[in-house]
């Protein structure tokens, strides 16, 4: 291994067994021998000849569809499991960040958890007592260290892992989708915390499906497609490469729970940025929310019409304009194209919505692709100090 | 293997947290904290010794003690079996998340247990004491005895903690092997009960040797022969070794079963 290098990976395989009827226990097991029957599994290659070096202080991301592989690479990087073949060297100490808080125990007390925790990641003793206050501080659990873990909000629970992971100092630390929780300040100092790290010339590997933050942070990216790397470089180019296959339905995105439509056009992108321009999915109440909804017709299409609608998180439907009841009517598309949602300021409150986007022929009964909740985006407070229901509507109280 | 070693001393850290841990869940809730775990041998000692001396007319002198000289180390034995073969399962969130070795959770159980074991030898010498029962410095072997059942004891969970994964039936059987092993072993009976037509079946019982030199010590007060403890010493070891080989032969599979 070159010196540069913090990982390489060199053809790293991982099977599973998939067993059509396995037998869980002895009692089967012996049946199953005494009938002549032997177990029927086939095997599935998670991964199949990954090769990845990985430079000191690169920040890296890996992309894939849900089940592509690169959670098992994450995995198999992390040391979790043991590839069936190939070789991962590694030049640093490794922290993993697979699910933030997995070794609390419940009825301890937040202080014994970090000494539990602190040692799981590898800490010692007086590593954990050096950098408790530390930890306590980024938690911010101050008041409540004495108490049970069990009696923690999800989101104390959440700080005090990131903060406990990140105490280990790795010089290789590994993420999984975490960043997607917690609430925007927390999300603030966790990406404040990382950039840290890059400033330290530490090597991150993030998994994630937040291809916006991938852009942002890392400075290469890994595309991951039914267990092997189909494409590696600049960030930008890989998520537009990944993007690409997606508008082409090359990849179909699993985790879309409804996608239909003639496919005479196809939605190849929606995006979500906020005033300044910077695609995100995470917005104030009464802040400016645009939507970019990038399409490509295969042929010319006349009088199309584009729809949204917004959804809460448990399922009320909360609007559903669309350009031909807005009166902005659209003469024909051909080819690439683009168009844009605006809503000026966000009446929505805290929490996270569903968005969907559709194009319909004009009559609006034959839909020519139509995401129906493919997309989230998350809304935060703000200054606003309301609490209470779905919409915040800009009010006053008077008294006569 | 020598890596393997290597690599579980420094976790040693972790091992230390998972025991407090054990420890301080386990008497975190209850009034009487430590105290459980004297009393409940005390408890069972009275319930068998009325049974045994006064009802089946076990007729021995300072029966009481004779009986918690063997139930201890039983105790400790039993409960560690149980309790390991489901600590890698009901650990496996946490397998699926971080990398650390495996043998972590079920020798976090041989130490915690450890713990309670010699805090309840305490209470046995009070009783001795009070029972007018002279300690004789035989007892200076126990250290070696408390080792030799360690090592067994961890053989033989490690053993279990991975067979477990791959067959969840097996803590059923357990149940049953433990009953009967309970009841094959001379602890609530002296050896020389024994019918001499038995007696090959019994020198084969390894428990007889790891369980029997804590009562010939303790009770008689008598260092054991010399071929009883080189064999108590050899079955230690080979439990130990064989678990453990097994354990970090099969460890890898483990995480495709969980």
């Amino acid at each position: 291994m070159t010196d540069n290098l913090a990982i390489s990976i060199n053809n790293v395989s991982v099977k599973y067994k998939l067993f059509h009827e396995r037998p869980l226990t002895l009692k089967e097991t012996a049946i199953n021998f005494l009938k002549g029957k032997r177990d029927k599994y086939e095997y599935l290659w998670a991964l199949k000849g990954i090769n990845i070096s990985i430079k000191k202080g690169e920040t890296v991301g890996i992309i894939g569809q849900n089940g592509s592989g690169k959670s098992t690479l994450l995995k198999v990087i992390a040391k979790i499991l043991e590839p069936s073949e190939g070789k991962i060297q590694y030049d640093g100490k490794l922290s993993a960040m697979i699910e933030l808080g997995a070794g609390f125990s419940a009825e301890l007390t937040g202080e014994e958890n970090i000494y539990l925790n602190g040692a799981i990641l590898g800490l010692s003793k007086t590593d954990i007592h050096k950098k408790f206050d530390e930890i306590v501080e980024f938690a911010e659990l101050e008041k409540f260290i004495d108490i049970p873990v069990k009696n923690y909000s999800s989101g104390m629970y959440m700080r005090l892992g990131f903060a406990l992971s990140t105490a280990v100092d790795p010089d290789i630390l590994i993420i999984d989708e975490i960043l997607a929780v917690g609430d925007e300040s927390f999300q603030k100092k966790c990406f404040k915390k990382l950039n840290e790290f890059k400033q330290k010339e530490k090597t991150i590997i993030i998994v994630s499906h937040d291809l916006n933050s991938i852009e942002r942070m890392c400075d290469k990216a890994y595309l991951i497609k039914e267990g092997k790397l189909i494409s590696e470089g600049h960030p930008k180019e890989v998520i537009s490469f990944y993007r690409n296959l997606i508008s082409r339905g090359e990849i179909e995105i699993s985790n879309i729970p409804n996608r239909l439509g003639g496919g005479e056009i196809r939605i190849k992108e929606v995006r979500f940025y906020n005033s300044s321009g910077v695609a995100t999915d995470y917005f104030n109440t009464g802040d400016t929310l645009k939507v970019r909804i990038e399409y490509h017709a295969s042929r010319r299409i006349d009088k199309p019409v584009f729809g949204v609608a917004i959804y809460s998180e448990d399922g009320v439907h909360i609007n559903g304009p669309n350009t031909k009841l807005s009166g902005f009517e659209i003469d024909f598309i051909e080819g690439e194209g683009a168009l844009e949602y605006i809503i000026k300021s966000l009446s929505l409150m805290k929490g996270s919505y569903y968005f969907a986007a559709a194009i319909f022929d004009y009559t609006c009964t034959h839909p020519y692709d139509y995401w129906d909740r493919c997309h989230h985006f998350y809304v935060s407070n703000g200054s606003i100090n309301e609490k209470h229901g779905l919409l915040y509507m800009p009010s006053e109280w008077r008294r006569v | 293997m020598l890596n393997k070693i290597k690599e579980l001393y420094h976790f040693r850290e972790l091992l230390k947290n998972l025991v407090i841990k054990e420890l301080k869940l386990r008497y975190k809730r209850s009034v009487l904290g430590f105290l459980w775990t004297m009393l409940n041998p005390l408890m069972m000692m009275i319930v068998l010794t009325i049974v045994f001396s006064h009802m089946m007319r076990f007729d021995m002198k300072n029966f009481a003690i004779f009986l918690l000289c063997g139930l201890l180390p039983w105790n400790y034995f039993s409960h560690s079996l149980s309790m390991s073969t489901m600590s890698l399962i009901s650990n496996a969130n946490l397998i699926n998340k971080v990398y650390i070795p495996k043998a972590v959770f079920p020798l976090s159980i041989i130490f915690s247990n450890m713990v309670n074991m010699i805090l309840s030898l305490i209470p046995l010498f009070v009783l001795m004491i009070f029972m007018g029962i002279e300690i004789q410095p035989s007892v200076m072997l126990i250290p070696i005895l408390l080792l030799n059942l360690i090592l067994f004891t961890a053989g033989i969970s490690l053993f279990l903690s991975c067979l477990n994964v791959f067959f969840r039936d097996f803590t059923h059987m357990i149940e049953i092997i433990v009953t009967a092993w309970f009841y094959l072993t001379p602890i609530i009976y002296p050896i020389d009960r024994v019918p001499s037509k038995y007696e090959m079946v019994f020198k084969l019982n390894p428990l007889v040797y790891i369980i029997g030199s804590f009562r010939e010590v303790i009770f008689y007060g008598r260092v054991p022969s010399f071929s009883f403890m080189i064999n108590s010493i050899v079955v230690a070891f080979v439990s130990f070794f064989i678990g453990y080989w097994y354990f970090y032969r099969n460890e890898k599979q483990v995480i495709y079963y969980i």
